[in-house]
């Protein structure tokens, strides 16, 4: 049996860890993680609570592959109601966290309430404490990590922790565990600060038990074999990781830039994945030091890079973190786009230690560079002077004002906690809304919806505002995965991203990597579920939990006034073609794709859930 | 006339790039008035069951397209195997 059924519950008011039996009637329908952490926080808290106040709640919950032998299932979410949307936040992470959560016999960890004073929770086996963290609030999530392991004497601790953003409020605050791997949207990071806890440490000697041995070990190996044999599971992802679509995304025209007013990027190659192959000059070594895989992975996406030592970021820096002279979390695509693509800046390098500092204190890169890049357009336009900026050049692709503007929302000083309200309360604070590239607050990732039509539709509908993770047609319109479809028409896009959102939705639920999908489908997680955990898992079954889930998620949203009413992009995608490239002429036709989507969904024509679709599906 | 086009080649395609060209992903390469893509694939000696995403000037060039359609001078040919990313 996959799931431990256990639940550990601490409430940080009343100073109490208590062990209840997990909810199986629940995870028969919503399966773990995503769906089920999302179910809790819908029983438990009021769509109309306070974000950051004690009375919402944070999830962070396995699946039921979670911890075994699967492919990447080493996964967690967190799950909580953003103080960046709004709305309901579903962060998922990789590294180690998950499978030791599962390991201490526990399918869940529930926060509640508010400590007095800052603390972290120390979970060993059955054994969960909370203790006083007074030592390393303050500190990066780097330094706290280093503190926690003296302190505990154990080299196998699994941390998960903020850095000094999370505490102090910045919105898109980001949980971080074993140093680099990230519950990155929606803030999730904000709501652990506004609770006092600085971190969740875990120790797990319990191992995971599956339901049938035999059959477990034929399925996952079988599903093995597929990542083994297919070319972008088994070469793609480990050579070049998500950065392989930087020249991609550019060259068919639908790279954002400069804050969306461009879509393509001249620097584009020089901060892409084959240029952190490349050596550099000054030590003949490349960006790249090798890949990366989290718990039981075997894509290994990951990227282990090194800064330029003669780069001005790291030169002389004494006063750094150790980890910025060596070998740590490289770019990804989202962050390279948003700290690079999306403000003017190919300096590689620069990028790389942006996204240090993103790890090292926990932040959302994709929010951080969009918000940069907002207030970049601002400061072009006159709208903000240097008298707002603390004196900060913030043209478009100045490096160094990059670079500060990072550090500064990285110590959550000064300009920087104006940048990190977000672009959206940023851009409205100075009397421009329409030049915040969000949805539901949430910055854009690295697709054009002008040039990749599906997009628009799945950042319009996306339940934790605007998301690449929600609903990626960009696999189809762009990749050809599973079918390839033409971007640039809106024909079949409602279906298509519906087919997505559901699909994602039971991924996400399961415990296992989304990147596993561009060579499974649920065809190849079901045999996995059924020798995992008791009961019958089909294919359809697990279609019918990503729907279920997406609908509970968007009947939340309704509730906390984020439904239909925020189903919409800003109007440079609807009203300003793209002016040059492949795309050239276009805008997105969410206008057309919106009704369709609504009635393919079977909710109302405003985009309400109907009582026929929440019968059908037992919610 | 000769003319001529731009190819560029990503991802594990760098490998067949021109011996002095490994640090840029496009280069010239010549062509005649009625050359086609699949012409340009055999000339590069481009395998084609690697070839998973063509792109001619950022537009998808179906599979059943390659071998026939031609090329205009300045044409950009983009080639990449199968990737994913996110």
């Amino acid at each position: 049996m996959s799931w431990t059924k256990k639940v550990l519950r601490i409430n940080l008011s009343a100073g109490t860890c208590e062990a209840e039996p997990l909810n199986m009637e629940w995870a028969e329908l919503y399966l773990g993680q995503r769906g089920l952490g999302t179910k809790y926080l819908s029983e438990e808290v009021p769509p109309t609570t306070e974000p950051l106040s004690p009375e919402n709640k944070m999830y962070l919950i396995t699946g039921p592959l979670t911890g075994t032998m699967a492919s990447t299932a080493g996964r967690y979410s967190v799950v909580t109601k953003s103080p960046l949307t709004g709305a309901v936040a579903c962060s998922n992470s990789g590294g180690f966290f998950g499978n030791e959560m599962k390991c201490a016999g526990w399918d869940m960890v529930i926060l509640e309430g508010k400590a007095a004073s800052p603390v972290y929770i120390s979970i060993n086996d059955d054994n969960a404490e909370i203790l006083p963290a007074d030592d390393i609030w303050g500190k990066s999530v780097w330094e706290a990590d280093e503190w926690l392991h003296s302190k505990h004497q154990d080299p196998q601790l699994r941390v998960a922790a903020i850095g000094v953003p999370g505490e102090k409020g910045v919105l898109y605050s980001a949980i971080i565990n074993d140093l680099h791997r990230a519950a990155g949207r929606s803030g999730v990071g904000t709501v652990m600060g506004s609770k006092n806890v600085k971190a969740v440490v875990i120790r797990g000697s319990k191992g995971v038990h599956v339901d049938k041995p035999k059959e477990f070990f034929e399925a996952t190996n079988a599903a093995k074999a597929i990542l083994a044999g297919n070319p972008v599971t088994a070469e793609g992802m480990p050579t070049l990781g998500t950065q392989v679509l930087m020249n991609v995304i550019n060259e068919m025209g639908a790279m954002p830039t400069k804050n969306w007013q461009h879509s393509v990027f001249e620097g584009a190659s020089k901060v892409s994945g084959e240029a952190m192959l490349e050596p550099r000059e000054s030590d003949g070594k490349a960006n790249l030091t090798r890949n990366g895989a989290c718990f039981a992975c075997t894509i290994a996406c990951g990227r282990i890079s090194t800064i330029d030592p003669q780069h001005f970021t790291v030169k002389n820096r004494e006063d750094l973190h150790h980890s910025y002279h060596g070998n740590s979390g490289g770019l990804e695509y989202e962050a390279a786009w948003a700290l690079g693509c999306d403000t003017g800046i190919d300096d590689i390098d620069a990028l790389t230690y942006a996204n240090f500092v993103c790890n090292e204190q926990g932040l959302d890169p994709i929010s951080l560079g969009s918000t940069i890049a907002a207030a970049m357009e601002m400061y072009e336009e006159g709208i903000i002077t240097k008298a707002d900026t603390g004196g900060i050049d913030l043209s478009f692709g100045n490096v160094e004002a990059m670079v500060k503007c990072t550090e500064l929302v990285g110590a959550a000083e000064g300009f920087g906690l104006e940048l990190g309200m977000g672009s959206a309360r940023f851009c409205a604070k100075y009397g421009h809304p329409e030049l915040s590239m969000t949805v539901r607050s949430q910055e854009f990732p690295a697709y054009d919806p002008r040039g990749i039509q599906g997009m628009g539709l799945g950042f319009a509908t996306s339940n934790r505002g605007a998301c690449h993770l929600r609903g990626y047609t960009v696999a189809s319109e762009v990749l050809g995965i599973p079918i390839k479809t033409d971007p640039l028409v809106t024909d079949g896009k409602a279906e298509l991203q519906i087919g997505f959102q559901d699909a994602t939705a039971a991924f996400d639920s399961a415990g296992i990597c989304i990147f596993t999908s561009f060579a499974w489908t649920l065809d190849d997680v079901a045999p996995q579920l059924n020798a995992d955990s008791a009961g019958e898992w089909t294919a359809e079954r697990l279609a019918e939990i990503g729907e279920r889930v997406w609908n509970l998620e968007r009947i939340y949203n309704e509730a906390a006034g984020q439904g239909a009413i925020a189903d919409k992009l800003p109007p440079r995608l609807l009203n300003e073609a793209i002016k040059a490239g492949p795309a050239k002429g276009k805008v997105n036709g969410l206008p057309v794709m919106l009704p369709e989507y609504y009635r393919a969904r079977g909710w109302t024509e405003d985009g309400v859930v109907s009582e026929e679709t929440k019968a059908r599906l037992g919610i | 006339m000769t003319e001529k086009i731009t190819v560029k080649l990503f991802a594990s395609l760098m490998r067949y790039l021109p011996v002095n060209n490994t640090k840029s992903h496009g280069f010239d390469h010549a062509i005649h008035a009625d050359t086609t893509v699949g012409q340009v694939i055999d000339a590069l000696q481009l395998p084609r069951e690697g070839l998973h995403i063509v792109l001619l000037n950022g537009v998808y060039l179906e599979p059943e397209l390659r071998e026939s359609t031609p090329l205009n001078d300045a044409d950009v040919l983009s080639f990449w195997p199968a990737v994913a990313g996110g």
